[in-house]
């Protein structure tokens, strides 16, 4: 970093400072600095400006404030100083100055202007290069990161990691001979020079060099010869030996020598047999893939090999079609598991119950009730229970949660001090809709072991889905750091437990949707009564509504801000790999920087999220249409008004002591309430989690339905059918989520809605281009049934589908409703009930 | 190799739930004073000195065991010695010797602090531990004591069990 340390001890200040002409003086001002002297720094400047103020004083205090935490002042004076110049025009050491300034508040765009201002202005410090790179890439401008790159290896060649820098930036940009020339250059300079302590760097960078020629060679055979060569030369040299063997394996396989792969890979599975990755390149190189006979051979085979390993024994299973032989196959794989007490025995047989639904479990079924019946529960009891657990999972797989019940209880009856029946019990609670019996059965296993933090997060999940934030929090808290606080929120934001954090903010969500029901049947009871006890009550709903919706928006927020900081994480990446000499670990990070808002923890809060904001835009658009309806409820006695505010504030300040989750000083909003009062949610949701995700999705993975109704509301309609058309090309033009977003727009094109007049005509001829079976001229036709249009077109039993009808109120209410139920009526018992309680 | 099936071990506070649900699940109708289980872990320094363990069947906790040191005679219930205040093994594991271990681990505690009887109380209508207790050389005392068990369905008499240890 630029921010050099150490440098000279000034300890004269502004005494000697006299005499001196001003630009010395800020020299000195500029070395308090970098020796952290901040404080002393900011008295020299005040003492310069008193004569003059320049820029380059306001824009040295502004960072010497930003150091000493006062970050608004600090703003202030770099926005003064900024006035102060025309353009970028001025000193190098100025803009250099508000570079790093911009760099520390993370305006990585503005502080690489600053940086390039610094060298544009006559800066000979070529340091400055490195730090431009590292934000340069931090912002995905590789081109420029590159060009910087080639700079300061030019003026330090001296150093490995500048060659690697650059040789990475090459690569990304798609130079990859270029790339491969840098690295082979270095190595020649470096020949016979290497110590003991750069054989890992040495290493990396030379299986770097294969991956980029690797990957250079395409399928052009002669290259990938020479990519083959050129790893037989460096394997003594190369430490992951798998990651070689990897790489020689799939040359073999481009080239076509697959009895050579074949090799490969049968040296891979000894390395390591219970990859399963290796078994089925194997069977590619061997050419069996389609030949059961001769895989069955193979593998049998191969299970004499490695008779410990679970892959020779399971891959089997999964394509032997003779049913006595599976049931057979079958009977090895399970029984001594169960025998032994492996209590993941059925998450082991698990995939086959997915791929080969129709025969697995039904076989597995009888093997496993036979197995059963020989074992004496008195003198096999270890098979006797875990039986009795496998069959438990097996039926809750089959949803028969009678059955599943019956075998957890028989488990539970037998031994009641195994905690994984109390974990098992709850989940089939759970399934059957009985929330706040699956938390106290979970609490119940929980007691008996306190130390296990695995059932200790259980038992705090299954709190918040059965709404029980208080206790959830209760026994989350006893794992935590809780140092200055109630209990262990705040530490769970500090460590980033997100799966806590996201489940904490939908159990508010779903408690704001009860609080705000009931508020509704109790404000309707009391219209016109005036009983004191419901108005104090209604007082008190109205208050955990606003608290559960703000907490929840909050939370939803927490999990944002994490992701942005892990995107932000990467910035020392930039040089610190380089430093390291690790360039495939860093092109691995760079991946996976690329996906990192596509995470399903990240979209599931942003779903949760734009539930949130969603609602609010169309509340305020409700009441944009009748803005006098509320204030209908008289003041009360004054007196007693006073009395239950204070109570309420008493209230207030309690739950604000639960709720805190950062530390005071750095976040005002415990409730969220600011969150909630804004004038734009889509924008704030936008900034917030829409425009990441969407930078970042992959069209398979996109959520066409989210994108439809955040443009929707936006009004871009043309968005809207985009939305629609790659949501068909998915599922199909009968599907009901495209049949719902279809007459959804066609509505929006109608005169009377608000839409832009140019977005409905785009719209419009979108739909006929593409869509003209859909029945557009009846847009403008009050008397048309869409509804019952939707229901006999489409696939209309779709919750989704439904769903969206219901947000946009442009239906009958009762009739979609009455469609919802019959559609969930099949369901299991857990989402009928999230139905019914939160979503009618 | 060459575990041993069943294992004994220390109650710690963490795990006090379960010799808490063993014993509760051995002797359901059995009602446990409030604080029973919890004075093994006290809050204050007390001075009352326990011995409890767990029994681990293939390393699943299925027995229990608590028994109190009275150094000294308290009234005609307790007299000096230790006193095996409960003892549950779960039903389907009882064959498998662990009560045995138990009174064995018991007698050594006994040796361990100079005294020489082990003591039991058991409801006089429970025959079965009665005896079970008699076969490992416990001898009853003549005089049922009056009501000293707590159940569900109101108070036992109990029958006094003595052992002597050399």
């Amino acid at each position: 970093m630029s921010r050099r340390r150490g440098g000279a001890k000034p300890k004269q200040v502004a005494k000697a400072a006299a005499g001196k002409d001003h630009h010395t003086q800020f020299l000195e001002a500029l070395k308090l600095y970098e020796g952290k002297q901040y404080k002393k720094s900011i008295k020299l400047l005040d003492t310069l400006m008193k004569k003059h103020v320049t820029p380059d004083c306001l824009a040295l205090k502004g960072l010497d404030s930003y150091f000493l935490g006062e970050k608004t002042e600090a703003a202030d004076f770099v926005k003064q100083a900024i006035s102060k110049i025309e353009g970028t025009k001025a000193s190098a050491i100025c803009c250099h100055v508000l570079g790093i300034y911009m760099r520390s508040v993370k305006s990585y765009a503005d502080s690489i202007k600053w940086f390039q201002a610094s060298l544009d202005n006559g800066s000979t410090n070529k340091q400055i290069y490195r730090d431009l790179a590292t934000l340069q890439s931090q912002i995905g401008d590789f081109k420029a990161a590159l060009a910087s790159r080639k700079k300061y290896w030019e003026s330090f060649v001296g150093y490995r990691a500048n060659w690697t820098a650059l040789a990475i930036a090459q690569d990304i940009n798609g130079e990859r001979q270029q790339a491969i020339n840098t690295l082979s250059q270095f190595e020649k300079l470096a020949e016979g020079k290497i110590s003991e302590a750069e054989m890992y760097e040495h290493n990396e960078c030379l299986i770097y060099k294969n991956d980029i020629m690797y990957r250079n060679a395409g399928d052009n055979g002669e290259k990938l010869e020479k990519v083959l060569h050129h790893l037989d030369t460096i394997e003594p040299k190369v430490f992951d030996k798998f990651g070689l063997l990897e790489r020689k394996a799939s040359i073999f396989m481009k080239l076509g020598k697959v009895k050579e792969a074949s090799l490969v890979y049968r040296t891979l599975i000894k390395r390591n047999p219970d990859n399963f990755k290796y078994y089925k390149l194997l069977e590619v190189s061997l050419g069996v893939t389609t030949n059961n006979k001769l895989r069955k051979v193979l593998y049998e085979k191969l299970a004499t090999f490695y008779p410990r390993c679970e892959a020779p024994k399971f891959i089997p299973l999964t394509f032997i079609h003779d049913e006595t032989e599976l049931s057979k196959k079958l009977s090895e794989y399970i029984l001594p598991q169960l025998k032994r007490g492996v209590p993941a025995t059925f998450s082991n047989v698990k995939p086959l119950y997915l791929k080969r639904r129709n025969i697995i479990p039904k076989l597995v079924e009888k093997i496993v009730i036979d197995y059963l019946s020989e074992q004496d529960s008195k003198k096999q009891p270890i098979p006797y229970i875990w039986s009795c657990y496998y069959l438990s999972q097996h039926y809750l797989n089959l949803r028969d949660y009678q059955k599943a019940h019956e075998y957890v209880e028989k488990a539970i009856g037998h031994t009641p001090t195994m905690v994984e029946f109390y974990l098992l019990k709850a989940r089939i609670l759970k399934h059957t809709g009985e929330l706040d019996k699956a938390a106290a059965i979970l609490e119940e296993g929980r007691n008996l072991d306190l130390q296990d933090r695995f059932i200790n997060c259980k038992s705090v999940k299954y709190y918040l889905r059965a709404n029980q934030v208080d206790k959830a929090v209760e026994v989350a808290s006893l794992f935590t750091k809780n140092d200055d606080s109630v209990n262990g929120v705040k530490d769970l934001h500090l460590v980033e437990a997100s799966w806590f954090i996201s489940e904490q903010a939908e159990a508010y969500h779903r408690m704001h949707i009860s609080a705000q029901k009931k508020l509704e049947e109790l404000r309707a009871e009391t219209t016109d009564s005036e009983d004191e006890n419901k108005s104090s009550e209604i007082k008190e709903l109205e208050w955990s509504m606003e608290k559960y919706e703000g907490l929840s928006l909050k939370r939803f927020h927490a999990i944002s801000k994490f992701y942005k900081q892990f995107e932000d994480d990467q910035l020392d990446f930039h040089s610190y790999c380089m430093r390291k000499g690790t360039p495939r670990a860093y092109m691995e990070m760079l991946a996976w920087g690329n996906k990192l808002y596509t995470q399903p923890m990240y979209v599931r809060a942003m779903n949760g999220a734009a539930k949130i904001y969603f609602k609010m835009y169309d509340n305020s658009l409700k009441r944009k249409q009748d803005s006098d309806g509320s204030s209908k409820f008289a003041e009360g006695d004054k007196k007693k008004a006073k009395k239950e505010a204070s109570s309420l504030t008493k209230r207030k300040n309690e739950d604000r002591k639960k709720a805190i989750a950062y530390p005071e000083s750095e976040d005002k909003d415990v409730f969220g309430d600011e969150l909630l009062n804004t004038k734009e949610p889509l924008k704030i949701f936008d900034s917030n989690f829409y425009a990441d995700y969407n930078k970042q999705v992959q069209d398979y993975e996109r959520n066409n339905i989210l994108d439809f109704e955040f443009q929707y509301r936006n009004g871009k309609l043309a968005l809207c059918l985009g939305a629609l058309s790659k949501y068909e090309k998915k599922n199909g033009q009968k599907s009901g989520v495209f049949g719902a977003m279809a007459i959804i727009l066609i509505l929006a094109t109608r005169e009377s809605s608000t839409c832009d007049l140019i977005a409905k005509k785009v719209a419009t001829k979108g739909l006929e281009a593409d869509y003209s079976f859909l029945p557009l001229n009846e847009v403008e036709n009050d008397s048309f049934d869409w509804l019952n249009y939707f229901k006999e077109n489409f696939h209309s039993k779709d919750l989704n589908a439904l769903l969206l009808l219901k947000q946009t109120s442009l239906f009958d209410e009762d009739k979609v409703k009455e469609l919802i139920l019959d559609t969930i009526s099949q369901d299991e018992p857990l989402l009928q009930n999230y139905v019914l309680q939160y979503v009618l | 190799m060459g575990r041993k099936l069943v294992n004994l071990d220390n109650v710690y506070a963490n795990n006090l739930g379960m010799l808490k649900k063993i014993c509760e699940i051995d002797n359901p109708s059995i009602v446990y004073q409030s604080n029973f289980f919890e004075e093994l872990f006290p809050k204050d320094t007390k001075k009352d000195t326990f011995f409890a363990q767990l029994a681990y069947y293939s390393e699943i906790p299925v027995g229990a065991i608590k028994s109190k040191l009275y150094p000294k005679k308290k009234g005609d219930i307790y007299p000096k010695g230790v006193h095996i205040e409960v003892m549950a093994v779960l039903d389907q594991y009882k064959d498998n010797g662990i009560e045995d271990e138990f009174l064995q681990y018991v007698s050594e505690q006994c040796k361990n602090h100079h005294q020489h009887n082990i003591y039991v109380h058991v409801p006089v209508s429970n025959e079965n531990t009665i005896s079970w207790y008699k076969d490992h050389g416990f001898e009853a005392e003549e005089q049922p004591l009056k009501e000293i068990f707590t159940t569900k369905e109101g108070s036992v008499d109990g029958i006094l069990l003595k052992k002597h240890i050399e």
